[in-house]
C-alpha cells in the first residue's frame, strides 16, 4: 500500500536531490504526473507550485534522476524507457495475477 | 556482505586505472540496476556487491586504504558514513525505494495501461475481461450434419447469418447436442466488447438404413428363408462401399453378425467400432403351391417346436 504522503515541489526537490526547476520541466514533459494533477485535464492551468507528489512519484523521480545522471540516457529515451518500463510492471502483474489464479 | 574481492567484483585487475575502475562500475550499475530488471533478485544482488565494490575501489583515498590492508573490502574497521558520488546508489536506505517496488501491488503508472489496446491483451491472456469494457460476445450457431459425416467425420463449408463462410471440420464421432468451438473466427462485434467464441450445436440426420450405438453402427438386414436354411453370401452396405457377408445356415431373425471396423470413427482413426447386422427372415410375397407342398411333406418328418419353454411357462 502506497503511504499516502505527498509532497509539495519544494520538498520534493529536498527528498530527491533534484532541483525544483529540473521537476518543473520533467512534469511538463510529463515524466511526472503528479498525483493531484490527475483530476485535471488541463496540466498548463496549474500552477506547478501546487503540484503534489506522492511516494510513487518521488521514486519515478530518483529513477529518471539515475538515468539520466548515472547512465546517460538522453532526454529523448527518457520517456520511452519510463513507457516501456510501465508496460514491463503492468504485465508483470497480470501474469501474477494469472499465476494466482491457477 | 563485504566479503567479495572489490575489484573481482568489478571485473578490473588491481592495477586498473581510476577511469578503468568507474567504466568498469558503470557497465555493471547499467546491467544490474533494480529498476531495470524489476523483480529479479539475482541482478539486485549483482548491483549491490557491484555498487559495494565501487564505494571503496572507486574512492581514491580507500582504495589505497584497502591496498594496505587498512581496511577491508566493507570499509571496516575505520567507521566510515557511506558517501555518494554524484547519485544517490544507496536508495533503499532508510525509506526510499526503488521505482519497481512502488509499482508491485498496482502502481499508478503501470495501471494507466488497463483497457489500453483490448486486442494485444485479449491474445495474450486469453479474452479476460477489461475494466470499463462489456463481457465478451459468443455466437451460437446449429447446424444440422449428415449421418454419414457425422459417423466418419467430414469438413464443410457453411455460411453463417451475415453471409460468413466458415470451412468447418466434423469430428468423427460426433453425436447430436455436441457443440464446437471455433477459434479465430472473424464475425462482427461490438467495438468496446472483446471479441467471443463462436460455438456451433450440431445436430445429427438420422439414416434411413443405420443407426448408431455408441461406436457401433447397427443395420436390419433381411434374407430370404433359403439363405436363413441354406446359408449363403449376401452383399451388405455399409457407409462407405458394400462389404459382402457370409449367412451361417440356420441363421434366424435376430441372428447378429459383426463386420468388423465399419462403425463409427474416431478422431485418431483408431479403434474404430463395427457394423452390427441383424438379420431378419422375410417371407415371399406370395406362397407359391410349391413351396406349400414341400413345406407340408417336409413337417410331416420334420416337426421342431419353438414354443417349447412358452408352452411350459404358459401351462398351455
Amino acid at each position: 500500500m502506497e503511504s499516502t504522503k505527498v509532497y509539495r515541489i519544494q520538498e520534493a526537490a529536498i527528498e530527491t536531490g533534484v532541483d525544483e526547476r529540473a521537476l518543473l520541466i520533467w512534469v511538463q514533459n510529463e515524466w511526472i504526473i503528479p498525483a493531484h494533477l490527475l483530476e485535471d485535464e488541463d496540466l498548463n492551468s496549474q500552477n506547478p507550485y501546487q503540484c503534489e507528489f506522492d511516494e510513487e512519484d518521488l521514486a519515478r523521480v530518483r529513477l529518471i534522476r539515475t538515468l539520466q545522471a548515472e547512465f546517460g540516457v538522453n532526454d529523448n529515451s527518457i520517456d520511452i524507457i519510463l513507457h516501456l518500463l510501465d508496460q514491463v510492471h503492468h504485465l508483470q502483474q497480470r501474469v501474477r495475477k494469472l499465476e494466482r489464479q491457477g | 556482505m563485504a566479503s567479495v574481492n572489490p575489484y573481482q567484483a568489478l571485473g578490473v585487475s588491481a592495477t586498473a586505472t581510476a577511469d578503468e575502475i568507474r567504466s568498469a562500475f558503470r557497465k555493471l550499475a547499467k546491467k544490474f540496476h533494480p529498476d531495470l530488471n524489476p523483480g529479479n533478485k539475482e541482478a539486485e544482488r549483482r548491483f549491490k556487491e557491484a555498487n559495494a565494490a565501487y564505494e571503496i575501489i572507486g574512492d581514491a583515498d580507500k582504495r589505497g586504504k584497502f591496498d594496505r590492508g587498512e581496511i577491508d573490502a566493507s570499509g571496516a574497521p575505520i567507521q566510515q558514513k557511506p558517501s555518494f558520488e554524484e547519485g544517490n546508489w544507496n536508495q533503499d536506505a532508510g525509506s526510499q525505494r526503488y521505482y519497481y517496488q512502488t509499482q508491485q501491488d498496482g502502481g499508478r503508472y503501470s495501471s494507466a495501461f488497463e483497457g489500453i489496446d483490448p486486442d494485444f491483451f485479449e491474445h495474450l491472456f486469453g479474452g479476460q475481461q477489461f475494466r470499463g469494457t462489456r463481457p465478451p460476445v459468443d455466437k451460437h450457431y446449429r447446424l444440422e450434419v449428415d449421418f454419414k459425416d457425422a459417423i466418419l467425420g467430414a469438413e464443410r463449408e457453411i455460411i453463417l447469418p451475415g453471409g460468413k463462410k466458415l470451412k468447418l471440420k466434423i469430428p468423427p464421432g460426433i453425436e447430436s447436442g455436441k457443440t464446437l468451438r471455433l477459434k479465430g473466427v472473424e464475425t462482427e462485434h461490438a467495438a468496446d466488447a472483446p471479441r467471443g467464441d463462436t460455438y456451433v450445436e450440431i445436430t445429427v440426420k438420422p439414416s434411413p438404413l443405420f443407426a448408431r450405438d455408441k461406436s457401433d453402427i447397427t443395420l436390419e438386414l433381411p434374407i430370404t428363408i433359403d439363405e436363413a436354411v441354406l446359408g449363403g453370401e449376401v452383399r451388405v452396405p455399409t457407409l462407405e462401399n458394400a462389404v459382402v457377408l457370409k449367412v451361417p445356415k440356420g441363421a434366424n431373425t435376430g441372428t447378429k453378425l459383426r463386420i468388423k471396423g465399419k462403425g463409427v470413427g474416431t478422431p485418431n482413426s483408431k479403434n474404430r467400432g463395427d457394423l452390427i447386422v441383424t438379420l431378419k427372415v422375410v417371407m415371399p410375397k406370395t406362397i407359391d403351391p410349391d413351396l406349400e407342398k414341400s413345406m407340408k411333406a417336409w413337417r410331416d418328418s420334420h416337426s421342431y417346436n419353438p414354443r417349447e419353454t412358452l408352452e411350459r411357462e404358459g401351462g398351455i
